[in-house]
């Protein structure tokens, strides 16, 4: 019961350690374009609200370039514009929409930590040295607990520029709650290909922005060579920013492949 | 849009050929950046579970030694430094003996990479030797401590080496896709219906391939969401009916159909 082998394999679930690799692959077989467009976009940054949207259009456009290319349908850049330019301003809502959720979570970890510390002040005072313990075990539960549960947010939402990109017919609000829909079947293998990307960059990231911020905290303020190394590290996290940014959006193309993959089953057919 | 369909994406991905001792040629494909990483993340998470444990004990030790002996007085600083250098040479050993044991232990595979669903071979495709496995294990330390070199050699080189894999002579691939597992839930009404289509149908028209993907959706329903599986289910069996010539339409539903000839192809073969 062996495969045909000059028959090609439909196209199989992704694990999660490949999905991650193929954003690489995707990134490095495409560098020039995706870094420019890269570039483009953290300098379109500088200018408010129309330049943020550019920003997250162009993150978009390169989502979709990745996701074309695994249909075998691979595009240049003027005909993914196309496609994504005219919905320019959805794309910056499906940001704040993404933004104000993110943020009120941010806020009710912030609270929750600071009530857990009062606790855990508290549980030190009346029982001394083992309260101390409880205390500092019950913070750290908290503080682990809120970074799980905002990843599983995150997760939630990392694909949801890309419907926007690559289908007809839908607005920002449905491509958003697409990616809700997609990826909750699938919420662990989301989270692990979140937090394996994440230390895939960390090597960039920490020479980009680590770095140059450490040499700043030696030196003082107010001086020039604070100065001139505040201006280095500025360029150098946008320059950081701008090689990790083509991986991030090369792989979230991938997954909302994978999984649309997984969903829909399109891959099945007899002969 | 139309969501089209495409060759596995795993054609992407670097493959090697290695010939084997017994002249057998092999095509494998290689782990990747991100099977590593993950490989790697799990095995340092279970090892930072055991040092945790280890210094606790360490910790008990190191009270029950100053403890036990009043007559110390000023010299139990020597001691805790002397019972640190020890400690800090047992942790050292803890990481490196991982490795090296899992790696020859379990057939190039530690916890991390079985999760991952790699394994480290020798360049012939003989399994690792265990001074392979210690020279990786020394070198992953550098690999990752001298600014994850080992990373950026994984992902710009062909093979995909490391400096650990580069001294000592290893590929780490991925695991062949292995055939599915047999037991695949089946209803009784499928078994029921097996035995009827086994006389009353062409079994023998259905092509492997045909099978294949019968199984393949079959493992896949779970997965699929309910407006794709109503779809596909009543298309394939509407397909793998005129292929086996069956004339009568079965009563079941399409899904328990295509049960059935799973069943009664797999009886057959």
């Amino acid at each position: 019961m062996t495969r045909n082998p000059s028959m090609p394999e439909p196209a199989r679930s992704l694990s999660v350690g490949n999905v991650v690799s193929m954003g690489i692959i995707l990134y490095r077989s495409h560098l020039k374009t995706y870094l420019q467009q890269a570039m483009f976009a953290y300098l379109w940054l500088l200018l408010p609200i129309y330049g943020w949207a550019k920003f997250y259009e162009i993150s978009a456009r390169i989502s979709r370039l990745a996701v074309m290319e695994l249909m075998s349908k691979p595009e240049n850049i003027s005909s993914a514009m196309k496609h994504t330019q005219p919905k320019l301003w959805s794309f910056l809502g499906i940001a704040w929409r993404i933004f104000y959720r993110l943020f009120g979570v941010y806020l009710l970890w912030y609270l929750a930590i600071i009530i857990l510390g009062a606790i855990a002040g508290v549980l030190a005072a009346f029982l001394g040295g083992l309260g101390m313990v409880i205390g500092g075990v019950i913070l750290l539960a908290g503080f682990i607990g809120g970074i799980v549960f905002i990843v599983r947010l995150y997760s939630q939402w990392l694909i949801a520029e890309v419907p926007l990109a690559v289908e007809t017919g839908i607005n920002g609000k449905q491509s958003f709650q697409r990616s809700s829909e997609l990826s909750k079947d699938a919420i662990s293998h989301v989270q692990w290909v979140v937090a394996i990307a994440f230390l895939v960059t960390l090597p960039t990231i920490a020479a980009t922005s680590f770095i140059p911020f450490f040499f700043l905290q030696r030196l003082e303020e107010g001086t020039l060579a604070y100065t001139l190394t505040y201006i280095v590290y500025l360029l150098s996290s946008l320059i950081g920013g701008a090689l990790v940014l083509p991986f991030w959006q090369s792989l979230k193309g991938v997954l909302y492949y994978n999984l649309r993959n997984q969903r829909e089953g399109i891959g099945l057919r007899l002969r | 849009m139309e969501f089209v369909p495409t060759v596995s994406a795993m054609h992407y991905f670097n493959r090697i050929t290695i010939q084997t001792p017994e002249s057998v040629e092999l095509q494998l494909t290689l782990a990747g950046i991100g099977n590593r990483t993950l490989a790697l993340f799990v095995d340092y998470l279970i090892i930072l579970a055991t040092l945790i444990i280890f210094w606790l004990l360490w910790l008990v030790i190191w009270i029950f030694v100053l403890s036990g002996s009043t007559e110390w007085g000023d010299s139990w600083q020597d001691i805790t430094i002397w019972l640190l250098a020890v400690g800090a040479i047992g942790s050292f050993v803890i990481q490196t003996c991982y490795f090296v044991y899992f790696e020859v232990a379990w057939q190039g595979r530690t916890p991390g990479k079985r999760f991952a669903q790699i394994r480290v071979i020798q360049q012939d495709g003989r399994r690792v030797t265990i001074q392979q496995a210690a020279l990786r294990s020394l070198l992953l330390n550098i690999d990752v401590g001298f600014w994850f070199i080992g990373a950026i050699l994984i992902v710009l080189t062909r093979q995909e080496k490391r400096l650990g894999d580069w001294v000592a002579g290893t590929l780490v691939i991925q695991d062949e896709q292995r055939a599915a597992p047999m037991s695949l839930a089946v209803s009784e009404a499928a078994q029921i219906l097996a035995a009827e289509l086994t006389q009353s149908a062409n079994l023998s028209k259905l092509l492997p391939d045909d099978f294949a993907t019968i199984r393949e959706y079959l493992q896949r329903r779970p997965y699929l969401s309910a407006e794709a599986k109503s779809r596909l289910n009543v298309q394939l069996a509407r397909q793998v009916r005129k292929i086996i010539e069956l004339k009568r339409v079965p009563s079941s539903s399409a899904d328990v159909f295509l049960e059935a000839v799973y069943l009664a192809y797999q009886q057959q073969h």
